[in-house]
């Protein structure tokens, strides 16, 4: 009974695995992993926790190198970095995609919003919506739409 | 006499966009319309209603249907062979061709018949054009906005139709149903074939703009959603149109009541039809241009 309740309390106090795993791959939203890094930096338990799933990590194989077409994996080293060092990933700039809403509406807005929060780039993130730009703006305009988003243009 | 400056003409070019002069002067036409029925109504002096109908409503109609025209051209000219939306915009552009075209050989006649001292109904032969700006036009339109959805649908995207749009589509249906038993069961009051095909297609235009206009809104604005948005208005008017013609004849509300709805729902329903391709042409010169800044 008293270690379902100091489990109970320890699961109140400090951050769940499923959290933690959710931050090293990368898959929590901006807000929620600047706040999961600031309790890694101020809790010990927490610490320990992320630093034994780390451990984990280290002992198993190196996978094999896969593609990476949309920058997701990118992304998360990018995350992974900025927890071991203990740096601050950013904010990223996001004011481009205000144009995204001006042309195809916030929902596609969101749907890039998503995937620019995990960190993925800013050319993968908007082909997410490239095809649907293309659908309905035409080729020409939807690509240029693609380009001035991606920032090639 | 000195050149305009750069900055003030690039403000005139972000402001003074062809969306918002369709808008404004719809709105202003409307108005003055509707101030001469009120005028009518309250004083029962039909000479300012009469001049509005008569010398500014066609010329109205007319640019409103060229616009549609021209512009679903521009627009189609953007998309290749192979994506779904060059059927789209073709349809809607032989839409527009077809409105155009009845709409001016309807006009011819009828001012021929007036030479002739007869009314337009007992003139020369109107029934295939009639044909054509009624069931032909709404069956491409119907066509064209089905393509609209279909990319929507392989996006993921289309909405779900609201419970006040299922009892519009269910009164409307009921309606649909009472006139098609009647065709059937050979009754007198029975409605002519035409008619209730008709019917039938604006049951389904009304469908398809219920379905876009929740899917446009879901959307969250953009250039898109607001063009798609006003091909959704422009249908539901001209079906609100077609209800109000129904009310009159069938449900025995006073033509003078339903006036304001059946004589005025033309002239919105006709500029939506422009306002639409203007929208999607502004976004695809703004992008292809890239001239002018960005504008919510």
């Amino acid at each position: 009974m008293i270690t379902v309740v100091r489990n109970l309390i320890h699961s109140w106090l400090h951050q769940d695995l499923s959290i933690l795993l959710a931050y090293r791959d990368g898959e929590l939203p901006h807000h929620k992993a600047r706040r999961l890094l600031r309790r890694l930096r101020h809790c010990p338990p927490c610490r320990e926790n992320y630093d034994a799933l780390a451990m984990l990590e280290e002992l198993m194989p190196d996978p094999e190198p896969v593609a990476d077409p949309f920058g997701l994996l990118a992304g998360r080293q990018r995350l992974a970095v900025a927890v071991r060092t203990g740096s601050d990933p950013g904010q990223p700039d996001l004011a481009w995609l205000d144009e995204v809403e001006q042309y195809l509406g916030n929902r596609a807005r969101r749907e890039v919003l998503s995937r620019a929060q995990l960190g993925i780039d800013r050319e993968h993130s908007v082909a997410v919506v490239a095809p649907f730009a293309k659908d309905m703006l035409g080729v020409r305009a939807g690509q240029a739409l693609a380009d001035r988003l991606s920032g090639r243009r | 006499m000195t050149a305009p400056s750069p900055s003030s003409a690039a403000h005139r070019a972000k402001y003074l966009t062809l969306p918002r002069i369709i808008v404004l002067v719809t709105a202003v036409h409307l108005g003055c319309g509707i101030l001469a029925w009120f005028y009518w109504r309250l004083q029962g002096d039909v000479g300012p209603l009469s001049s509005y109908f008569n010398l500014a409503a066609s010329p109205f109609l007319l640019v409103a249907a060229g616009g549609e025209a021209l512009l679903a051209g521009v627009v189609w000219r953007c998309y290749q062979r192979q994506q779904a939306m060059w059927w789209c915009w073709g349809l809607l552009f032989v839409s527009g061709i077809l409105r155009i075209v009845s709409y001016i050989v309807m006009q011819h006649r009828a001012i021929e018949a007036l030479f002739a001292d007869q009314v337009p109904s007992q003139g020369p032969d109107l029934s295939l054009f009639l044909i054509i700006d009624g069931p032909g036009r709404v069956a491409v339109l119907l066509a064209a906005l089905a393509v609209v959805l279909r990319v929507y649908r392989n996006s993921g995207w289309l909405a779900t139709l609201k419970p006040f749009d299922r009892a519009l589509l269910t009164i409307v249906g009921l309606h649909v149903a009472r006139q098609g038993y009647l065709l059937l069961s050979g009754s007198p009051g029975g409605p002519p074939a035409d008619s209730f095909l008709t019917d039938v297609l604006l049951l389904g235009l009304l469908f398809v703009a219920l379905l876009l206009y929740r899917t446009a809104s879901a959307s969250g604005g953009g250039y898109v959603a607001r063009c798609w948005g006003a091909y959704a208005a422009g249908a539901f008017l001209l079906s609100l149109g077609n209800i109000g013609k129904w009310l009159v004849f069938s449900a025995g509300v006073p033509w003078e009541a339903a006036s304001l709805l059946n004589w005025y729902v033309w002239f919105p329903a006709a500029a939506a039809y422009a306002l639409a391709p203007a929208y999607l042409r502004e976004a695809q010169f703004r992008l292809l241009h890239n001239s002018l800044p960005a504008q919510r």
